[in-house]
């Protein structure tokens, strides 16, 4: 599998992440770093937990993240629930709003981290 | 577009990437790598570690905002009240808007959205920024003085030829202050304190200039300049640097002058109304109790009339202008006065001024470095005219040449000495040397070391104006001295106090323990004569015996003399 196939599969942008990253080593180097950290286990953790500032602060690391690698599919879910939870922020979301953008992101996220790591592992 | 044009070559500057997670710091240090070598931190506090030790080096900073420990904001503000580094360029990383503004206030200098753009662009942007920061920091290095804060002397005078141009009815002093003895400030205490010294007088200047008032430079290592509004009184500022300098230290007293030149005449330009201001500073060079000092015509016109003795000496030289007189000294030892020797002095007609005064023009070339030129001639005339006589005639009389405090620690001395005797064929000994007291205030090694030279070459060495100077009596004892020439001021007050002549009692006692004879000068009067030789002195040189002659006159004193008396 090449790099712009995973990105196909994961629902990422391949061209944005190219102009960001160059070439698909680079891309490769950093796409597999995804699944490395615990932030998303922070975010189920703390949402769930009722905890909104720490929720935050993961959601807003996340975004970043996702961003950076152009995995627009995340990104589509993620930055809004950022804006749910970001304390005074202009955006008012209901708990019913953001616990269904969790709900998509709890199938989503380990469902690309599954396909991160069979491209890894080849 | 290849950026890699903007940067000059071999020079790979350092960068500080400030980013808690951790893909995102790897994504950018991927990005800036190319051209810049890298140091992370992961928060604020590990940012200010790590900016603490190699702030100096680090040519821009890629700063997230929201991170533990220490976020964004906060390193911002510490950055930005610290001295050493709030010139370094930070640029914000950052996906709110709204931190835009903040940031801007707490001294960002960019911003870099998040999620990043294009690498191209990323590059170009901290490129750009390093760039500008140093072009300020260039600025501001040749605006002002980097240790006193003070505006570097350009850059002054060019915004005092602005301030005068904004408004020319204002009437403006130019004012200079000057440390005395600073480099032996510095050595005698340290270079740390001088510059603490420096710092002091211009905090000093700050403080009394407020805005509006006037502008100060430090034009050179131990000079201030102030341009500022009319005053009539300058000894509150004496007065103010006195008390601010008395507080550095109770040890050593740091003396200073103050010379100002006010109501600046505005058809001068600016260096040259400071030139003024100089002059008047560096006039007080004899009275010490004066500190401030103003330029005035009088002061104006002595300057113009130096400047004519300065321009004039090499043609006076030339067409002679300078002439040796020479003035007789006696033995008074015997029942009558016998000629002994005879003292070289310049005098010098000049065809504009008239007769110049030896009194002016010797400190004069003695403060400006020119007298070389002077006593050159002179030695030269005098070891001409004694040669010629003693061919022309026979007659080998002694006489004695003036070597200034400067030449006295010229390295050459000792070898043209020996050259110009042995050109005119002259015994050494019938070439006097007097040298000055006040030189032997000055390097006593080196001038022990040159006397003994010019000794052992067969010179005899005359002592001048003892008692006028600062010799101590113990250099008496080590000093090689072959005769003592009192000062003047003593035969003069002789007729008017018991201390005088009990003074050159004094003397004579000195004289005899040494074994020298000793020479009394400016004896004007039959009862200074009287006195003078009642106190057992050996030779005598004034107006009463002979004033100073012209060589022809001289020659024929020489031949009506019976006999001369070698000293």
């Amino acid at each position: 599998m090449t790099v712009k196939e995973l990105y196909e599969a994961i629902g990422g942008n391949y061209e944005e992440a190219t102009m960001r990253l160059m070439n698909d080593t680079l891309i490769g180097k950093f796409i597999v770093k995804l699944p490395e950290g615990d932030t998303f286990d922070q975010l189920v953790d703390a949402f769930e937990g009722g905890r909104d500032q720490e929720a935050f602060e993961a959601a807003h690391a996340l975004k970043g993240v996702c961003g950076n690698l152009s995995v627009t599919s995340l990104s589509n879910l993620i930055n809004p629930l950022t804006e749910g939870l970001r304390p005074g922020g202009k955006v008012e979301m209901s708990r019913e709003e953001m616990t269904e953008l969790m709900d998509q992101l709890k199938q989503l996220y380990p469902d690309i981290v599954s396909k991160i790591r069979s491209f890894q592992e080849q | 577009m290849d950026n890699r044009m903007y940067r000059p070559e071999n020079i790979r500057k350092e960068i500080l990437i400030v980013e808690d997670i951790e893909l995102n710091r790897e994504i950018l240090g991927e990005i800036m790598a190319p051209d810049y070598n890298i140091h992370y931190a992961a928060n604020g506090q590990e940012a200010l570690e790590i900016l603490r030790e190699r702030g100096r080096h680090l040519s821009c900073v890629l700063l997230d905002l929201i991170m533990p420990v220490m976020d964004g904001y906060q390193l911002l503000e510490i950055m930005h009240g610290d001295d050493k580094l709030k010139d370094l360029p930070v640029i914000v990383l950052t996906s709110e808007k709204s931190a835009e503004v903040e940031t801007l206030r707490l001294g960002a200098v960019d911003f870099i959205p998040k999620p990043y753009d294009s690498p191209e662009v990323i590059r170009t942007r901290v490129w750009k920024n390093i760039e500008l920061s140093e072009k300020r920091m260039i600025v501001q290095s040749t605006e002002r003085d980097s240790l006193t804060g003070l505006y570097a002397k350009e850059y002054f005078f060019e915004y005092a030829e602005q301030v005068r141009q904004y408004d020319l009815s204002r009437s403006i002093d130019a004012v200079v202050i000057d440390i005395d003895h600073f480099r032996l400030l510095n050595e005698l205490q340290s270079r740390e304190f001088g510059d603490t010294v420096l710092k002091t007088i211009a905090e000093s200047l700050k403080v009394s200039l407020q805005p509006g008032i006037g502008i100060a430079c430090r034009a050179s290592g131990d000079t201030f300049f102030v341009y500022r509004r009319h005053s009539d009184n300058y000894e509150e500022l004496h007065r103010k640097l006195e008390e601010d300098l008395s507080r550095l230290t109770e040890v050593a007293r740091i003396r200073f002058r103050v010379g100002v030149y006010q109501n600046v005449d505005q058809s001068l330009s600016v260096p040259h109304q400071f030139d003024m201001a100089k002059y008047a500073c560096d006039s007080r060079s004899n009275d010490f109790n004066r500190i401030v000092s103003y330029y005035d015509t009088e002061l104006h016109e002595k300057e113009l009339f130096e400047e004519k003795l300065i321009h004039g000496i090499d043609e006076a030289i030339r067409d002679k202008q300078l002439i040796v007189y020479f003035q007789p000294k006696f033995d008074i030892t015997g029942e009558e006065p016998v000629l002994s020797s005879a003292e070289a002095l310049i005098r010098w007609n000049h065809p504009q001024l008239g007769m110049v005064s030896p009194g002016i023009f010797i400190p004069l070339f003695e403060r400006n470095g020119m007298i070389h030129r002077v006593d050159s001639y002179v030695w030269e005339e005098t070891a001409r005219l004694v040669g010629q006589w003693k061919e022309k005639w026979g007659i080998t009389i002694p006489v004695s040449v003036n070597i200034s405090r400067i030449d006295v620690y010229d390295e050459n001395l000792r070898q043209r000495m020996s050259d110009l005797v042995e050109r005119y064929g002259i015994d050494p000994k019938d070439f006097l040397l007097e040298i000055t007291e006040s030189a032997y205030s000055e390097d006593v090694d080196q001038l022990m070391a040159a006397l003994q030279g010019l000794r052992e070459d067969g010179f005899q060495i005359e002592l001048d104006d003892f008692g006028s100077g600062y010799s101590c009596l113990s250099m008496l004892s080590t000093m090689p001295i072959d005769v003592i020439k009192m000062d003047m001021s003593f035969i003069r007050n002789v007729e008017k106090d018991e201390r005088s002549i009990r003074m050159i009692e004094l003397i004579m006692e000195i004289a005899r323990f040494l074994s020298v004879p000793v020479v009394a000068e400016g004896v004007e009067n039959k009862e200074q004569y009287r006195m003078i030789r009642e106190t057992g002195c050996d030779r005598i040189q004034g107006h009463f015996f002979s004033k100073p002659l012209p060589a022809e006159e001289f020659e024929q004193l020489l031949l009506t003399e019976k006999q001369i008396v070698r000293p």
